[in-house]
């Protein structure tokens, strides 16, 4: 066996380029599977640091009007903007007695100081003085990385008296900040799982294109041993453990690429912000475990590569002849598509988990569809070429196609799902995104406008006045409280002066003093308005609400906003619609969309090396064809059309059958499921995705064709 | 008659191994002219030099006068395409195409129309005695079969000389004679010039003239002078 390892491996230009492919597509999957892997371990850790700002929600809180726990401390969790991002204040007093102290500060801040996250610090002094102004007081020190869940956190931990903190609404004694993690990255991790395992798939492609490539190219020496006895499974044998080496080179390689890369990643956002480094380091075991299975899969992957190449003891790669790909090919992806249909259309009269069952099922069923009828759609396009070809290439092309349905397909396949899914998702969420962008419309609060409740004992004239001297406020009004018992209004109500009404956003005033509106969600509807109910002059109370009416510009915005915060306190959190609305969920659509698109990008760039290596892999096996067609005359330009064409024409056709088929499930899951999201275009972002990643498997694939004139010298070819 | 082909002073080495070592041959319009001699005497070299698929060391190939071995690839490609048709032992069919695509590639390739392409190349395969072979692949064809349609795509652009290494060399005894007498058959009707690369006294035996080649030299020529 030694042998035949060393008659198998040595010796030939190749056999240095061909374990370089390995390694590099081995240490590639490697590198991005270990980045993946810690993403998602570090979203638990993220969750874990961070989870001591929410202690004030949890189950050992005490609301701040029951009796203090020993050694508690007062806190109150709130929120405020700044050039649009949301800041997290954490408000926290000592009162006598407290022991607890909170990760990353030093101490409790004194009444009138505050500590601030890195990110804070920089937003703060990015902003002119007026716009954020000393909303918190006086700076006290910076909160470490280790109370922190992400580097891009805007966290201040801000010290007042235990009476200021206790009259704020929701404040409530802490006794412990270690809680568990609410484990809000539960989907990302899930997603992120799915795409880190999908990975095994396009990289051992490519290990089996290389491999077939290889064995291509050492036809003349496998057919030597096969002549002299050695059987196929010895020669699977040799191969693979060729693979398994080279592939252990290829992960080692990963995991430091992986280590190099690790603060770039560490970059990307998800679930609200980007990663310290550390976070995305994995640990020994399962590093070793990854790299196990990487080599594992590469050898399992070149032994089927070198039994599909069909090595015979004459020196001759046997034609193997693919069965033509038959019409029931269309059934898994017919009934993928129906069950999704049925699970979103009658998912009102079915059981939650059924609907869920016949939604993801038939996404999977639609997804390993597209692959089983890839070859059969292939087949047919290819024909469809074949027959009205006007030149020789596109009739070679086309009838080579033809011929090698299935592997032509089989070169592209991983790109087919990679381009499915992230098209479904795409398009869904654009549908979403576009379903919550904010718009002006009649009897919703106005887009320029601040909103905020204060306490009734707020002297409002004062802070209508400071407000209403800020350059750019056009209107101040106040909102009043409503005794919901002499009115018999819902409880918490708050009622406008009819004059007020044009600057709340409507178009005309009601036909009373004061009213108030039919629904409490003013300030988060959309799309639709509000209708507005009359309140009795007896029934209006003191000054609970606030709205200003701005230029619409971000600097008025938060000038406005720290004049209300300063003169009202931490009790007021003045808000526009859009802030209220828009940042959660547009940035955590933003971010799975940003996550699928690097996906596509990965996914396309390994499916196109794949099929420049299944080119270079056609080209010298058919070197002699392609030899004697130079030799017949046929220019050179004509060979890259011919090898072109069989390259772009199913990277190019299973991109169309893959978008199109994304597109239509996303229509039908959106349509049923949230018929008021209208499914419109992905994000701009999706197509510059795609486009990128069809630009380098073209420039992959043209890298490949560019060796076809140097294979097919008709000087350098045999042709007797 | 004028030589269609002629030759003087032929070298070819690869690596240190010299091929030939001085040739010269004239070859007339419609010959038809046998090149014999042992394996790796150079005949072969000898074939691909005058057919313009590769260039002499030394020495020059003229075609109707014309020295061809000075010119580019790209013109020698379309001299190939235009003139010349090429016919070798195992036929070298694309497998992916059908008898009457196989056939058509050149017309194509000459920037004929589809249709005309398809017309002209199934006469060819009826001239050849194969017309119910046209959508058969190379691998359903038989090796006679298989090598008169790559006498086909020879002919079907009407070239002036005709390359063949070997023609037979793959076929059994009858099927050998098939082939060969339905090629001089065609080619004497059209006026072809044709060069012929054997081991075979018997495919020898259809040509006007017999070149031996020997240790890179044209040893003996037989027939008419050379």
């Amino acid at each position: 066996m030694a042998f035949l390892i060393r008659l198998a491996l040595l010796g030939g230009r190749s056999s240095f380029g061909r374990p370089l492919g390995i390694v590099f597509g081995v240490a590639l999957g490697m590198a991005l599977f270990l980045l993946m892997l810690g993403a998602v371990i570090a979203l638990d850790h993220r969750d874990d640091r961070g989870a001591w700002t929410e202690a004030v929600f949890g189950y050992t809180a005490i609301p701040a009007d029951e009796v203090a726990p020993e050694g508690a401390l007062l806190v109150h969790r709130g929120e405020t903007h700044a050039a649009g991002a949301e800041i997290t204040r954490l408000v926290v007093a000592a009162p006598p007695g407290a022991m607890l102290a909170l990760p990353g500060i030093a101490g409790i801040p004194a009444p009138g100081s505050y500590y601030a996250s890195p990110a804070l610090q920089r937003l703060i002094a990015a902003l002119p003085p007026d716009e954020f102004g000393d909303r918190f007081g006086t700076f006290a020190g910076t909160i470490g990385n280790e109370a922190l869940s992400s580097p891009d956190a805007l966290l201040a931990v801000i010290g007042g008296s235990p009476e200021t903190v206790r009259a704020l609404p929701r404040a409530a004694y802490v006794a412990m900040v270690d809680i568990p993690s609410s484990s809000a990255g539960g989907a990302y991790q899930i997603v992120i799982l799915i795409g880190a395992i999908g990975l095994f798939f396009p990289v051992g492609l490519l290990i089996a294109i290389v491999t077939k490539l290889g064995a291509v190219t050492r036809i003349e020496r496998f057919a030597t041993l096969r002549l002299i006895g050695a059987s196929p499974r010895q020669i699977a044998f040799v191969v693979a453990l060729e693979a398994f080496l080279t592939a252990a080179c290829g992960a080692v390689l990963g995991v430091g690429l992986a280590a190099i890369f690790r603060p770039l990643a560490a970059r990307i956002p998800l679930n609200g912000g980007s990663f310290f480094a550390a976070d995305l380091a994995v640990g020994a075991g399962p590093t070793l475990l990854a790299i196990g299975a990487m080599v594992v899969a590469a050898a399992i992957a070149s032994a089927i590569g070198i039994r599909r190449a069909g090595i015979s003891p004459l020196g001759a790669t046997r034609i193997i002849r693919e069965r033509t790909p038959r019409w029931w090919r269309v059934l898994p992806l017919l009934t993928g598509g129906a069950m999704i249909w049925y699970g979103a259309a009658y998912g009102a009269e079915l059981d939650g988990t059924l609907v869920i069952g016949f939604i993801v099922g038939g996404f999977a069923l639609t997804a390993l569809g597209i692959v089983v009828v890839g070859p059969w759609l292939t087949f047919h396009l290819s024909g469809l070429v074949a027959r009205r070809a006007g030149s020789a290439a596109g009739l070679i092309a086309g009838s080579r196609i033809r011929a090698t349905p299935g592997a032509t397909f089989r070169s592209v396949s991983g790109l087919v799902i990679a381009v499915f899914m992230v098209t479904v998702f795409s398009t869904a969420a654009g549908g979403v995104i576009q379903s919550i962008r904010v718009n002006a419309v009649d009897g919703t609060l106005p887009l320029d406008a601040l909103f905020t409740y204060v306490p009734s004992e707020t002297d409002m004239a004062a802070v209508v006045r400071a407000t209403m001297a800020v350059p750019g406020v056009d209107d101040v009004i106040v909102g009043r409280a409503v005794d919901a018992r002499a009115s018999g209004l819902r409880p918490g109500s708050v009622a406008w002066a009819a004059p007020d009404f044009a600057t709340l956003g409507f178009s005309t005033a009601p036909d009373a003093q004061y009213a108030t509106f039919s629904s409490v969600d003013y300030l988060t509807l959309r799309t639709r308005s509000v209708e507005t109910v009359a309140v009795p002059e007896s029934a209006v109370g003191a000054p609970v609400a606030i709205v200003v009416r701005t230029d619409g510009t971000a600097s008025t915005i938060d000038r406005a906003r720290t004049v209300i915060e300063r003169a009202v306190g931490f009790a007021a959190e003045p808000v526009t619609r859009v802030e209220a609305i828009e940042s959660g969920v547009r940035q955590a659509m933003h971010e799975l969309a940003l996550v699928a698109y690097l996906g596509a990008f990965v996914s396309i760039a390994i499916a196109g090396c794949s099929l420049a290596i299944a080119t270079a892999s056609a080209v010298i096996d058919r070197r002699r064809v392609l030899g004697l067609l130079r030799l017949m005359g046929m220019p050179v330009s004509h060979l890259h059309r011919i090898v072109g064409f069989e390259a772009a024409v199913p990277l190019i056709g299973v991109l169309g059958l893959s978008i199109a088929a994304g597109y239509l499930v996303a229509e039908i899951i959106v349509e049923n499921l949230a018929p008021e999201i209208a499914v419109g275009w992905p994000e701009p972002m999706y197509f510059v995705a795609l486009a990128l990643g069809l630009v380098l498997a073209l420039v992959s694939v043209g890298a490949t064709i560019g060796t076809i004139g140097r294979n097919t010298a008709v000087g350098s070819t045999r042709f007797e | 008659m004028t030589a269609i082909l002629e030759a003087r002073g032929l070298r070819k080495s690869f690596d240190r191994t010299e091929a030939l070592r001085g040739v010269d041959v004239s070859i007339r319009r419609g010959e038809i002219v046998a090149i014999m001699g042992p394996s790796g005497s150079g005949k072969s070299t000898l074939l691909h030099c005058l057919a313009g698929v590769t260039v002499p060391d030394a020495g020059t190939v003229a075609f109707n006068g014309t020295p061809i071995s000075t010119l580019d690839e790209t013109a020698r490609g379309k001299l190939r395409l235009t003139d010349f048709g090429f016919v070798f032992q195992f036929g070298q069919l694309l497998p992916e195409l059908t008898a009457l695509d196989n056939v058509a590639v050149p017309l194509l390739l000459a920037g004929e129309r589809r249709g005309t392409a398809a017309t002209r190349a199934s006469e060819w395969l009826g001239r050849l005695g194969l017309d119910g072979k046209a959508q058969r692949r190379p691998q359903e064809l038989s090796g006679g079969e298989a090598q008169r349609v790559a006498i086909a795509r020879a002919l079907v652009t009407k070239p002036a000389v005709l390359f063949a290494d070997e023609p037979t060399g793959s076929l059994d005894s009858l099927a050998a004679e098939a082939v060969m007498r339905i090629m001089i058959d065609l080619v004497r009707e059209a006026g072809t010039t044709v060069v012929v690369v054997t081991h075979d006294p018997r495919t020898a035996a259809y040509a006007d003239r017999d070149i031996i080649v020997r240790d890179g030299h044209v040893s003996v020529a037989l027939g008419e002078a050379a």
